[in-house]
């Protein structure tokens, strides 16, 4: 999981989402807590692309149904949700 | 400025870098032809079961997102005569659609005998949004990668019509005509939480609504739509998991009727708007907005790298573009 398993989980995908949704914007950051949904940071494609990424570099697989705002929202629930899935292995 | 000597990246396209072989890191990082066909067979698979599940419960099978455009024609023909799909094809009027598309539309529709509504938002709303985004870009960076932002405008708009209308008719599907390279193969069968749906309008909605205000409300699902999450609509774009050639599919569909409508280039066979949209792109972000599908199309090995580069200048007719100006008071 190189990256993910370099930075920790919640700050390679804090990179991942600042380098690939963030970029071009002022001051590019994003907090833990901050909603990237409702934020429109990400769309319904960035979500597969999102997902995509997770899969790769944690080696986990995201079922469908889990890609709920719950578990997508921010940086923090993502963070519990990937825990979770790793530790159910 | 160059380019990737593999696809066809240009050296400044966003998050993309080039290697001392001159090669993009898209394609660095590509999983190869063969993991790739592996890929497409297991959606291929879903794509089935899921209309082996769904066919024949509803007035509907199927919502077609259909533009007229070769690309959609072709899914369409797909969809009704290989699945024999009870079929609604839906085209959303951006107020560009070429004289000769109604033709192709109505000609397409008869011969393969498939219902069809047009939607045609009010134009001094469109014309709004389209100003603002040929002059600035109203969502998050990202999207730039894929589309300018003018298509960016209608594809939400086009998407969220299309899902209001596919609840109001209790249509279990919603498809789309898009070509590989457009969207990742992952997104080809996509069941979307309703509530993670909504949350996604936020991508799109609100900065509509900054531009337009509340005059855009009715072409998204209200809020009480995405509460109920039994029979929600589920996502398809098929045409990825069947082989994917310009030409042919040009020959096929002219037999249903569709002929090349003049004005407009071969990225958007379907909009006026699309040669002013992408000169705005270049001028602003210095890179063709197909930049990205065309050159996955090259990658993926659906064109050749000389095909590929044909693509990419902005082919415009002097008379169009100043006829789609005027339209919009620029
Ligand atoms: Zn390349």
């Amino acid at each position: 999981m190189n990256d993910a398993k370099k930075l920790g989980i919640k700050d390679e995908l804090k990179k991942f989402i600042i380098n690939n949704y963030l970029l071009g914007a002022k001051n590019a950051k994003i907090s833990d807590d901050d909603s990237f949904l409702e934020e429109g940071i990400i769309d319904s494609i960035g979500v597969i692309e999102l997902t995509n990424h997770i899969q790769r570099t944690c080696g986990i697989k995201i079922h469908v149904a889990e890609i709920v705002p719950q578990n997508f929202d921010t940086l923090n629930n993502l963070e519990k949700y990937i825990n979770r899935k790793l530790h159910s292995k | 400025m160059k380019l990737c000597k593999t696809c066809v990246l240009p050296s400044n396209f966003p998050h993309v870098v080039f290697d001392n072989e001159g090669v993009c890191s898209a394609c660095r990082q590509f999983v190869g032809k063969k993991r790739l066909a592996r890929i497409k067979a297991e959606y291929k698979r879903k794509f089935e079961r899921v209309i082996k599940d769904t066919r024949s419960r509803h007035s509907y099978d199927l919502l077609m997102c259909y533009s007229g455009g070769k690309d959609s024609t072709y899914a369409l023909s797909l969809l009704k005569r290989k699945y024999g799909l009870k079929i609604l094809a839906f085209t959303f009027d951006n107020g560009f659609v070429p004289d000769r598309t109604y033709i192709n539309i109505r000609n397409v529709v008869e011969k393969l005998g498939v219902d069809h509504i047009f939607f045609k938002p009010r134009f001094e709303v469109l014309k709004k949004i389209f100003n603002a985004a040929l002059k600035r870009n109203l969502y998050s960076a990202k999207t730039l990668d894929r589309a300018s932002p003018v298509c960016t405008s209608c594809m939400g708009m086009v998407k969220y019509s299309a899902l209001k209308t596919a609840i109001e008719k209790d249509i279990p599907l919603i498809a789309f005509g898009w070509s590989p390279g457009q969207a990742p193969v992952t997104s080809s069968v996509l069941k979307i939480d309703p509530k993670m749906m909504k949350s996604m309008q936020a991508a799109i909605k609100p900065p509509l609504s900054k531009v337009a205000g509340k005059e855009i409300d009715g072409y998204f699902p209200p809020d009480s739509y995405y509460r109920k999450s039994a029979n929600f609509p589920m996502f398809v774009h098929p045409l990825e998991l069947f082989p994917y050639n310009e030409k042919k599919i040009l020959a096929f569909i002219k037999g249903l009727g569709w002929k090349m409508p003049s004005g407009i280039d071969l990225n958007a066979t379907n909009c006026l708007l699309n040669s002013l949209a992408d000169e705005a792109h270049i001028a602003k972000y210095k890179f063709h907005p197909y930049a990205g599908e065309i050159a996955a199309l090259v990658r993926e090995g659906y064109m050749t790298r000389r095909e590929g580069l044909a693509h990419l200048p902005v082919k415009k007719s002097a008379k169009v573009l100043s006829a789609v100006k005027k339209k919009l008071g620029i």
